[in-house]
């Protein structure tokens, strides 16, 4: 991968204003498999000038064009979903089926979902004889986490692309790599100089850089919700818009006449996937008190079945968590579990039999937690299932609605009756009896999940501005 | 009931239907490889891909279904699959889905059966698909 130690400006890989590397560490092996360069203020500067000229011409492009490019990196994303993956397997820890089948093509969707979209999308409006009018925001700095890289990257530059903005695109110095894939395919798509640029680098000193900016309008952050307040307050003093997408500890609710059997071994085994580090994971299970015995059987015996060891094995269904830091902040919260009283039902702290190298975490299930405990309030970003017991639909909400995040949530048991307790929950989505993603539907969260929705349609309208011409239609 | 398997099998079961669906989803032989067993067939339900009449025809083996999705990839747009559910019994798995998108510009939508055998390795020997088209689909029905 020659442009890895390269910066992406102005659409043209350029060298680094200093030589400071961070090895990439495949996390499977804890060996370094790379290096990526490590940007500081003056790379962002330039990036971030290499966009406000582009601006000016990109804003003002046809749909029409805008469409065509979108569809052309749909197009360069497919040829391309191979290398994609190797990338994503070799910096996070994906295993390659997951990479092939969803990392990598997810990308694609959200390129493809904006094309659709846009072709269509209603950039003005008559109010009488005032005329209203969205308009790109300007230049939006992008800041991106590691454990969806493509995903997360795509779902940002596909409706700012879409809309006429110009950008700057800072992938987490952790799982670096894939984004050195797709800027290029951004690139020979035909985006034009300057309006997509890639600075590589840690949240320190480039998300920083970038967040304060005066010449960024726009700051879009994925991640934690302790970096996402960071961004926000260094974003404050210039007055940018900023959204955040950030943690989750999403509720899965399993209302009594939910089949058990199908719904807890579905649920407590996709908890797993990505090994838990998915930020709408649904990590809470709630389940009828009296059948707490029940699900956790069931629960335990899902997670025992998977698959954990290398990722790049066709095998291998959950892999390692991407880092030492993770895989220490997982065994500390599994400890905590214990400590607190909760059952440990399967797993717990150490590495799975026979995996001695690698930052592996054994698929673990907790019962009888409650509410108060850690591990049923902080996202702990790793395959642990909590289980707790609810005595009613009104009690299920409660404690649903009892966290201080609003991202995502679970419901399976009738339909009208899983539907009912969705419209009492506070976060952005709520899947019904095992519905999956929709790309075309808004994702974002409530409360300290974040601010703004993307995908589809809606991601379009964080990337807007909004101008009133009175007097246009007399 | 979604099956007659301890909770403990039917759980082997689904960590094979997700590296399935993986390499379903991808095209990728080797991903094909490691749930596919000797002699696979892939019983489909259309004669061929010009044809919807339901008469079925058979892809054989790795290669030729990595050929068949492939296809798809280069003909198929905005493919959806929704309600997902899945039964288990002994040696044989049953998927019950919708499926809609575009076929070369055309829309199709329909409710499905997928039939899985497997062999005594638990590894996928056939899947007879099973295709209604047009489908009445009722969303959301308790599982």
């Amino acid at each position: 991968m020659t442009n890895v130690k390269k910066f992406y400006i102005g659409g043209s890989w350029v060298t680094p204003s200093s030589g400071a590397i961070l090895d990439v560490i495949n996390p499977a092996t804890e060996a370094a498999v790379s290096a990526v360069a490590l940007g500081t203020e003056a790379d962002v500067d330039k990036a971030v000038t290499a966009a406000r000229a582009a601006f000016a011409s990109f804003s003002q492009t046809p749909v029409d064009e805008r469409v065509d490019l979108l569809r052309a990196i749909a197009a360069g994303i497919r040829r391309r979903e191979s290398e994609l993956a190797d990338a994503i397997v070799a910096e996070m820890g994906s295993p390659r089926g997951l990479a092939l089948a969803l990392q990598a093509p997810a990308g694609r969707f959200h390129f493809a979902t904006a094309a659709k979209f846009l072709a269509s999308y209603p950039f003005t409006e008559a109010l009488d004889t005032s005329l209203v009018v969205s308009e790109p925001i300007g230049v939006v700095a992008m800041i991106t986490p590691w454990n969806w890289p493509i995903n997360q990257a795509a779902c940002k530059i596909a409706p700012a692309l879409a809309v006429g903005c110009a950008m700057v695109l800072k992938p987490s110095e952790i799982a670096p790599l894939s984004a050195v894939v797709l800027t290029e395919i951004i690139h020979d798509a035909g985006v034009p100089p300057g309006v997509f640029n890639l600075v590589q680098g840690d949240g320190a000193t480039v998300g920083t850089a970038l967040s304060v900016h005066p010449d960024v309008d726009m700051v879009t952050f994925t991640g934690s919700t302790r970096a996402g307040i960071e961004v926000a307050k260094n974003a404050a003093p210039t007055v940018k818009r900023v959204t955040q997408e950030l943690g989750g500890k999403s509720a899965n609710i399993i209302l009594d006449d939910a089949n058990f059997a199908h719904v807890i071994n579905r649920d407590a085994f996709d908890m797993c996937l990505n090994t838990g580090q998915s930020c709408n994971a649904g990590t809470r299970m709630l389940v009828p008190a009296a059948r707490m015995a029940e699900a956790s059987t069931i629960a335990a015996s899902a997670v025992e079945s998977i698959s954990v060891g290398d990722p790049a094995d066709v095998g291998t269904t959950v892999g390692p968590v991407v880092s030492q830091q993770q895989w220490d902040r997982v065994q500390e919260l599994i400890q905590s579990g214990i400590d607190e009283g909760a059952t440990l039902v399967t797993g717990g702290v150490g590495r799975p039999d026979g995996l001695g190298r690698g930052y592996f975490v054994k698929p673990t299930v907790f019962a009888d937690v409650t509410n108060d405990m850690r591990i049923a309030r902080e996202e702990i970003f790793g395959p642990v299932l909590v289980i707790i017991g609810y005595e009613d639909d009104d009690d299920a909400v409660r404690i649903a609605n009892d966290s201080p995040y609003g991202l995502s949530g679970y419901i399976s048991g009738s339909h009208d009756r899983a539907l009912a307790l969705a419209k009492r929950i506070r976060t952005g989505e709520i899947h019904l009896n095992g519905a999956g993603p929709d790309f075309d539907a808004p994702f974002g969260g409530y409360k300290q999940s974040g601010n703004g929705r993307e995908w589809g349609a809606h991601g379009f309208a964080e990337f807007l501005e909004t101008k009133s011409i009175l007097g246009a239609f007399n | 009931m979604t099956s007659s398997l301890h909770t403990a099998e039917s759980a082997n079961y689904r960590d094979l239907m997700t590296r399935f669906r993986w390499a379903f989803a991808s095209a990728d032989p080797e991903l094909l490889g490691a749930v596919l067993g000797e002699g696979f067939e892939w019983h489909i339900h259309t004669f061929d891909p010009d044809d919807p009449a339901p008469t079925g025809r058979v892809v054989r083996g790795v290669d030729e279904m990595v050929c068949e999705l492939e296809w798809r990839k280069q003909n198929w747009a905005n493919v959806r699959f929704e309600g997902l559910n899945e039964y288990f019994a002994p040696k044989f798995i049953t998927q019950s889905f919708t499926i809609s998108g575009f076929d070369r510009g055309s829309r199709f939508h329909a409710a499905a059966v997928d039939l899985y055998t497997l062999d005594g390795s638990d590894l996928i020997v056939k899947k007879d698909t099973y295709w209604k088209q047009p489908a009445p689909v009722a969303k959301g029905a308790a599982q």
